[in-house]
């Protein structure tokens, strides 16, 4: 039996409870020390479907819509609470409410004391069944992202921001070798490659962190047993719902497979140059040998003849040497070797290997050069192969006694040449492709049938790689100008 | 008048091509060189080492010892570190290789880029015959 003094509290108490809990959404149950309803708030009628007066004065141990094994939680939950009342945890417990729907309700209980007696217990449980639903939903989805993550074909790996493994699938550890995500997770994903490209990985760990992500860097990995292979890596920054990096997510493919066969691409390469160019350095020089009168004199019509077959044979020459140049820049096997050159005496090579059809059509070059030297450091044969096809395209595309000017000037650090002529132009609506492979522009098919569509292609690309540009002003009839950029600085 | 001058030169043509061999060899016996020639690595490194000629023709893929191999082997050898060689191939692409065995002194021509009359200048310029 209580006091009077506890007595008196209990009863203010109910009389508070009724006054401020009537509206609230949890339900709010005052229990007795015995574990019997004092009060409890209309919010139960809503949650478990049994009115107040069907709960009022009942035990939590009649509660027949909870099962005996959560009112034993109950039970131990409020046995606890009661014990260490400095406690803040809470309980979760299931139900069924009067409808037949499932009820999960979150509930805490907090023991009211008269002096140091505890004479009441008021309990708070709020229906957390939507809470349940989507933290279900969420666990469900973060599950399927998991089985994606596991059963993907290509390697995916997660690193915290420091670059230690969190999360693996499969494919990672049968590409390094492992047997299980324990050997690596926790373990840096440096280890997993060689250490000649870790300067080169750390560099775009931040770069990745800077833009965002990173797409197909190469670099040596390592299985577990220390056996390199070349492997191809993209990863991404994955963030948090506030965009705050939290990780790097990458995908990695070995590519050791491609590699060789692009080896055997390139070999191919060597060998059918140097297949296509045995007869035709044969072909050259017999026929050099007969023109150059050391056999005795050729009659006109011989001498003619032969003029034409070594005419061809040159032409083979070049298309051959233009073939390789592709297929070494679409392999990616373009060598760029960078010595000191001067891009005049370059042009002047060329002019002077372009002398004959210069005479022959009376073309007048011009040349401005400038006063500084013309030095950049550059790979000769790339430079000396942009303005071949840049000068003989200008030689070849215009009529008889044209002009043709060549100007080098240095602006900053770098080289701008233009090379201008007076003839047929580009016509207006064939502009945006003279730069693609094999195209060629209407108004010349017919006056010069001859041409491969390669040589401006060629000559953008190798600009590329060189890190300069090229441009064009054009009208048809009236003639071109290109505009070629070159750093004085080739990156290698 | 110039045959004076080459004809005691001699000139090693290491070539299995037999026309391209044929025609290097009249064109630079016209010119008054006296002219070697070896259709495989084995027998080019012997008449090398032998001969001593004062310039070697090198092709490159040569049956039994190849033209970098034949380099390499010349280049160990007491008289042949400093002999003259130009290597005369159709493969642009093993520059590279040349040119590391060369210590960046090299002469490399692509057979089908060069006309036989600069290829005598050349290989006169090398002789100091110019």
């Amino acid at each position: 039996m209580l006091d009077r003094k506890s007595n008196n509290k209990l009863k203010q108490l109910q009389e508070e409870c009724e006054a401020l809990f009537k509206h609230v959404k949890d339900i709010i149950v005052l229990f007795d020390k015995k574990g019997k309803i004092l009060y409890i708030n209309p919010a139960v009628k809503k949650i478990t479907g049994f009115s107040i007066e069907e709960m009022k004065g009942k035990s939590f141990k009649d509660f027949t819509f909870v099962n005996s094994k959560n009112r034993r939680k109950l039970a131990d939950y409020f046995a606890k609470r009661l014990k260490n009342p400095e406690d803040q945890s809470v309980s979760e417990v299931e139900g069924v409410s009067k409808n037949g729907r499932k009820i999960i309700v979150e509930v805490s209980a907090n023991p009211l004391k008269s002096g140091r007696k505890v004479i009441a217990v008021l309990v708070i449980a709020r229906d957390i069944n939507k809470r349940k639903q989507i933290e279900n939903m969420l666990k469900d989805s973060k599950e399927r992202l998991r089985n994606m993550l596991t059963s993907s074909p290509e390697a995916i790996t997660v690193t915290d921001l420091n670059g230690f493994i969190t999360e693996c699938n499969q494919a990672t550890l049968n590409m390094h070798g492992f047997s299980s995500k324990e050997e690596l997770i926790g373990k840096k994903a440096f280890d997993l490659i060689a250490s000649k490209d870790h300067k080169k990985a750390l560099a775009n760990m931040k770069k990745t962190l800077k833009q965002g992500f990173i797409k197909d860097v190469e670099y040596t990995f390592l299985t577990k047993d220390g056996r390199e292979f070349p492997a191809e890596l993209s990863a991404s920054v994955v963030l948090d719902t506030t965009g705050k990096p939290i990780a790097f997510m990458a995908i990695t493919r070995n590519i050791f497979k491609h590699k060789q066969s692009l080896k055997a691409g390139k070999e191919f390469i060597s060998i059918a140059s140097h297949q296509l160019r045995t007869p035709l350095a044969i072909m050259n020089w017999y026929s050099e040998m007969l023109l150059g009168d050391n056999t005795g004199r050729l009659n006109n019509k011989q001498g003619k003849y032969l003029e034409e077959i070594y005419k061809a044979c040159q032409q083979l020459v070049r298309l051959t040497d233009l073939l390789l140049n592709i297929s070494r820049l679409e392999l990616g096997t373009l060598k760029i070797e960078p010595e000191l050159v001067d891009i005049g005496k370059v042009i002047d090579n060329v002019l002077s290997e372009l002398l004959l059809q210069i005479r022959n059509k009376k073309i007048k070059v011009n040349k401005d050069y400038g006063k500084t030297p013309l030095i950049v450091n550059a790979d000769p044969n790339i430079i000396h192969i942009i303005f071949q096809n840049l000068l003989s395209n200008a030689v070849k595309y215009v009529h008889e006694e044209s002009n043709v000017g060549i100007s080098i000037k240095r602006q900053n650090s770098s080289f701008l040449v233009k090379i201008s002529d007076n003839g047929y132009g580009i016509p207006k609506n064939q502009r945006s492709r003279i730069f693609t492979k094999f195209f060629r522009a209407e108004n010349i098919r017919e006056k010069e049938p001859d041409g491969t569509g390669l040589g401006l292609y060629i000559v953008k690309s190798f600009i590329q790689e060189s890190g300069g540009k090229i441009w064009f002003k054009s009208e048809e009839n009236k003639g071109t100008t290109f505009y070629i950029k070159i750093p004085s600085n080739i990156k290698k | 008048m110039k045959n004076k001058l080459t004809k005691n030169k001699t000139i090693l043509l290491i070539e299995d091509e037999i026309p391209t061999l044929e025609i290097l060899y009249d064109r630079f016996t016209k010119e008054g060189f006296r002219v070697l020639k070896a259709r495989d690595g084995e027998n080019g490194l012997e008449l090398a080492l032998k001969e001593h000629p004062d310039l070697i023709l090198l092709d490159i893929i040569l049956p039994k010892v190849n033209g970098i191999e034949i380099l390499r082997k010349l280049r160990a050898d007491n008289w042949g570190k400093d002999a003259l060689v130009i290597i005369l191939t159709n493969l642009s692409d093993i520059r590279t290789a040349a040119d590391t065995l060369e210590n960046g002194v090299y002469s490399f021509m692509v057979k089908s880029a060069w006309k036989l009359e600069d290829l005598v200048k050349n290989v006169k310029e090398k002789l100091k015959l110019r």
